[in-house]
């Protein structure tokens, strides 16, 4: 039988950084996949990022992860979405080249040292004493292993529905994985239905593009990795366009509401409110005139595209009806037909902070099987699985970011305290500290961790570390530099054409106008003229939302003490009032280092958590 | 820990009051009220300052130093005279300087925390944080009844759609929104705001109706104030002359009108009347009117003069309701009563009757009270719906600069203090009212 340290069951988003990450640590790997060709596909939309989602890719990258280096070679087209915002809400997002996107995955992971790929589908879990040991695939193969990492994405017990057909199946025509439900389900597992669904394709030769409006890149497009090239990136772009639906579309996709799997019952799953079908749309906002309709490129080759905006699984009739009722769709032949997918997911409250089962060791999920929706959320906690699966062989504390750290943190965290009742999407709200993370301060906050872990280069870990220097020089000029409002200072604010100071401030009072510019910092501060233009702007955003970021300060110190709190070895749990005898008897089982670690524990509840709080410091007191 | 306050004795009993402050900034912030050093375990007297550095009392502040105090944390005490209105003034202050309110128990929690109190004791703190989380919401809910709670829930719920129409500008950035939604937000605010200003205002009054409405009395020398004020206090002076949490202040009267506690503000100053220039006639005016909630200002029937005139521009400029009592009305109407046509008038002789005034600040005062539906009970109550206020005022600015995650950062805190008397606001009441208010995602 052949032994691994990790497996990593799925090759998509999430199983690529799982695997990546695991076989960069140092462990040695396997690849579970159904088709080698599709790793790294793309199964909706050809676009990586956007708000929040461009956040999570750049804290990818800044753990030395893939997405952000395959998005930077693959990308044919760059925004940064509200670039006229705050920086803290802009996102960055690229369309990308759904084919070169996969390729260059595809031979990333063939190519990563101690990362083994096998094509086979994993129908059964091997548990022992509660413990991973490994899996059995549909060839009968037995592969032996001390961790296990689940991707599953929308495969396990797929089933597509394109209008009245019904087709089993995790995308398009590839297979479902059955057998591995069965399995968790036999492992004490509940699996609950989830529904996802995408749109259909169009044969760029059918369409009539002078009829839509023209949406092209950035003028100046900047990748998402820190570890390419600023100053040569240069990619070829291509446009997207921009169409609407009108009274026709609506009138044809109302009157086929009766056939709409999605209202007659056939789906069952819950699906996103986040990317509703575009018949979900019209049913939720029947007044609403015109829905747009992004029409993107699949490829650099365009001989496809994708139309954004128009999810449906309604008949192939219908379909055909309405796209053709649309602006420039007039005669678009559809090369894929829109479906929806159902598929198991498993409430991940049934995780631990590291994304490993509570209930069986060694067992990591991530992805869709969690109940999100999204490659970079999914990429987001593949990275920490396999991150932490590393971690857990060596014996080491797992890697988890608290909610002031990374959308990673948040993502998590949302994740296995609250569970989910449809596909969980990021969004920039969902963060407390959203001001503090930042797309432009992720390498900033994360990278020494990428690099502690080897996951990271130096060369790369280096630049960061000069990055931090220089903008900590910066900061501490603004803030010990006291200007008083005298003539010379007021007159340099006038002509720039800012309000002059009437009292004695720091700089960084000044710098912190949301109409300072890099240019007007350097006339009040030309001190500062030695720091790189990325230096500069970190200076800028960070002086912009100082009083904000240190109002919230005492709210993360208390939540980092309650992450500090050490449980003693000897502390006795019987008798503490409020705390069942099950909670009780699972917490001497375990007994748990600290008040966090406390409640990763299933049942302990956050009342229960106060106590034994409470308890522990009374005890120190008496000592 | 942050530094919460409270009044830790009960209500309008005893001739002194003590505020006590507990938290790391106890000491710091107690020394911004007395303005000098307190040294452990001593009892300083010490003038007491509001936040404008205004005098509020002469009390003895006691600094204990942690652990060597009840919670065990910073403690610091401030004995002030007794009586509700003082203490008051002081936990005001100490709220302005970022002091929390404490929450019911929370002192003895924080003592129990640090291993000040027993474990026999512990234990029913432990069976009411179980309870709390269990019933929290349930619980929570319980303090408000009625009208109050509806209000508060109605204002919550409108801020958390207000996030929500800026977090679906955010993160649906390139959606077709309306376009009308920049005003729409504008108007949203101003109501809400509008709505909380009305309420702090009635909770405000409310306080009125324990320790008395304020009423000043102003007018130019010898036009007949120190024999109106007499008129009252001869007639109507009030029955309790110790009002339950009420201090008594020897510049100032309580008279009873019809069901109202009514104090009438520097009776000194209109005692001594008699001998004041016109300079400080007009300033000790304007002072007593910022004190107070009524404002009778008292003309001579039979002429209308320059200073007059002063008192005229005085009551005009400001938003409290006025009467103008028009004197000396034995002596004939000389003057043009169209000068006061913004005003309710009545005319009046001092020294024989004055029952058309009484009657006319009856009338007022009832108005007062019908108006009370919903009122913040406690200090918290009116803590959390000021800053929240305040919230939203700093909202507003940068809904002009287009910092939208300015904007909702501050809106979010808004929504945390009016959640602070209702139940936690949790994320998914926004991402219902967004997906619920506007179709994005493609």
């Amino acid at each position: 039988m052949k032994k691994f340290d990790v497996i990593v069951v799925g090759g998509g988003h999430a199983g690529i950084e799982a695997a990546h990450a695991a076989a960069k640590m140092g462990k040695k790997t396997l690849l579970l996949t159904m088709l080698v060709e599709q790793i790294g596909a793309a199964s909706c939309n050809p676009a990586i990022g956007g708000l929040a989602k461009g956040h999570l890719v750049k804290e990818i990258d800044a753990l030395g992860g893939l997405m952000a280096l395959a998005t930077d070679n693959a990308g044919l087209q760059f925004r940064v979405l509200n670039e006229n915002r705050g920086p803290a809400v802009r996102g960055s997002r690229a369309q990308i080249d759904m084919d070169r996107y996969r390729i260059w995955m595809r031979d990333k992971i063939l190519n990563t040292p101690n990362l083994t790929v096998a094509q086979e589908i994993v129908d059964e879990i091997l548990v022992k004493n509660g413990k991973i040991t490994g899996v059995k695939t549909n060839l009968l193969n037995e592969y032996e292993c001390k961790a296990l990492i689940l991707t599953t994405g929308t495969f396990m017990r797929g089933l597509m529905h394109f209008g009245p057909v019904k087709i089993e199946g995790g995308r398009f025509h590839e297979l479902p994985a059955k057998k591995i439900s069965k399995s968790l389900e036999n492992l004490g597992f509940k699996l609950e239905r989830l529904k996802t669904g995408t749109t259909a394709r169009i044969d760029a030769r059918s369409i009539d593009f002078s009829k839509m409006e023209i949406q092209p890149g950035d003028e100046n497009p900047k990748p998402f990795s820190f570890r390419t090239d600023k100053k040569t990136f240069n990619p070829k772009q291509l446009p997207c366009y921009v169409t609407y639906t009108n009274e026709k579309t609506h009138d044809i996709i109302k009157g086929n509401f009766h056939r709409a799997p999605l209202f007659t019952g056939q789906i069952e799953g819950i699906g996103p409110r986040y990317c509703p079908s575009i018949e979900d749309k019209l049913n939720k906002f029947p007044d609403k005139e015109r829905h747009h309709v992004f029409v993107e490129p699949q490829t650099m080759e365009a001989t496809e595209y994708y139309l954004n905006g128009l999810s449906t699984s309604l008949p192939m009739d219908v379909q055909e009806d309405f796209i053709h009722s649309i602006p420039g769709l007039e005669n678009a032949k559809i090369v894929r037909f829109g479906y929806a997918i159902e598929y198991d997911f498993i409430q991940p409250t049934n995780l631990k902070h590291s994304l490993e089962t509570k209930e069986i060791e060694g067992l990591f999920f991530a992805g869709q099987i969690n109940g999100t929706t999204g490659y970079e959320e999914a990429a987001a906690q593949g990275i920490m699985a396999g991150i932490n699966a590393a971690l857990k062989l060596d014996e080491k504390e797992p890697l988890i970011f608290r909610r002031d750290e990374a959308y990673i943190g948040v993502l998590i965290d949302d994740l296995v305290t609250k569970g989910t009742n449809e596909p969980y999407r990021m969004f920039t709200s969902r963060s407390e500290y959203r001001l503090l993370l930042r797309e432009d301060n992720a390498i900033l906050r994360l990278g020494k961790y990428g690099y502690e872990l080897g996951l990271l280069d130096e060369e790369t870990y280096k630049r960061v570390e000069k990055l931090k220097e220089e903008i900590d020089k910066g900061m501490k000029y603004l803030n010990e530099t006291f200007v008083t409002p005298n003539k010379e200072i007021n007159a340099i604010l006038e002509a720039m054409g800012e309000d002059k100071i009437q009292n004695k401030m720091e700089l960084r009072k000044i710098a912190s106008r949301h109409t300072f510019d890099k240019e007007k910092l350097l006339k009040i501060a030309p001190e500062l003229k030695n720091l790189s233009e990325d230096a500069l702007e970190q200076v800028l955003i960070e002086a912009r939302y100082h009083h904000y970021i240190q109002k919230q300060k005492s709210q993360i110190d208390r939540m980092k003490e309650m992450l500090n709190v050490k449980i003693p070895d000897d502390f006795e749990y019987k008798g503490i009032p409020g705390l069942s005898r099950e909670v009780v008897e699972k917490l001497e089982k375990i007994r748990p280092k600290t008040l966090f670690q406390a409640s990763e524990i299933s049942g302990v509840t956050p009342a229960a958590i106060d106590i034994i709080h409470l308890y522990i410091n009374m005890r120190k007191n008496r000592k | 820990m942050n530094t919460i306050a409270a009044i830790a004795t009960p209500k309008g009993v005893g001739a002194i009051s003590i505020v006590r402050i507990s938290g790391d900034d106890a000491l710091e912030i107690a020394k911004k009220l007395t303005k000098k050093d307190l040294k452990p375990r001593y009892a300083t007297l010490s003038k007491l300052y509001d936040y404008n550095n205004e005098l509020i009392d002469i009390g003895l502040v006691i600094y204990f130093k942690a652990p060597h105090s009840f919670t065990g944390e910073d403690v610091v005490e401030f004995q002030c005279h007794g009586g509700y209105a003082i203490s008051k003034l002081i936990l005001d202050t100490l709220f302005k300087y970022g002091v929390k309110p404490a929450e019911p128990g929370e002192f003895t929690k924080r003592a129990f925390l640090n291993g000040k109190i027993d474990a026999s004791k512990a234990e029913a703190i432990a069976k009411l944080i179980e309870t709390r989380s269990k019933e929290g919401a349930k619980l929570l809910s319980k303090q408000l009844e009625g009208e109050l709670q509806k209000f508060v829930e109605n204002v919550r719920d409108k801020l958390i759609e207000i996030m929500a129409y800026a977090e679906v500008f955010i993160d649906y950035a390139e959606e077709d929104l309306p376009e009308t939604m920049d005003k729409d937000i504008k108007d949203r605010l101003n109501s809400i705001k509008e709505l909380l200003e009305k309420t702090l205002e009635a909770s405000k009054r409310r306080e009125g109706m324990l320790s008395g409405y304020k009423v000043a009395i102003v007018g130019k020398p010898n036009v007949g104030k120190s024999s109106l004020l007499n008129a009252l206090l001869n007639t109507n002076r009030a029955i309790v002359s110790d009002i339950a949490g009420t201090t008594r202040d020897t510049i100032e009267e309580d008279i009873q009108i019809g069901q109202h506690l009514i104090r009438i503000v520097d009776t000194a100053g209109i005692r001594e009347a008699k001998d004041e220039i016109e300079k400080i006639g007009v300033k000790r005016s304007k002072e007593a009117i910022e004190k107070s909630d009524i404002i009778l200002a008292v003309f001579d029937a039979t002429s209308f003069t320059k200073e007059d005139e002063e008192i005229l521009n005085l009551i005009k400029n400001q938003d409290k309701d006025v009467i103008v009592v028009i004197n000396k009305i034995d002596k004939g109407l000389k003057i043009d009563l169209n000068k006061f046509k913004d005003f309710p008038i009545v005319t009046i002789s001092a020294k024989d009757d004055i029952s058309p005034l009484t009657r006319k600040i009856e009338e007022i005062l009832d108005t007062y009270n019908t108006e009370d539906n919903y009122i913040l009970i406690s200090a918290r109550q009116v803590n959390a719906v000021e800053n929240a206020l305040q919230e939203i005022k700093n909202a507003e600015e940068f809904l002009n600069t287009g910092e939208l995650e300015l904007f909702s950062y501050n809106i979010q805190n808004a929504i945390r203090e009016i959640s602070s008397i209702t139940k936690p606001f949790e994320y998914d009441e926004m991402l219902d009212k967004m997906f619920g208010s506007f179709c994005v995602g493609k």
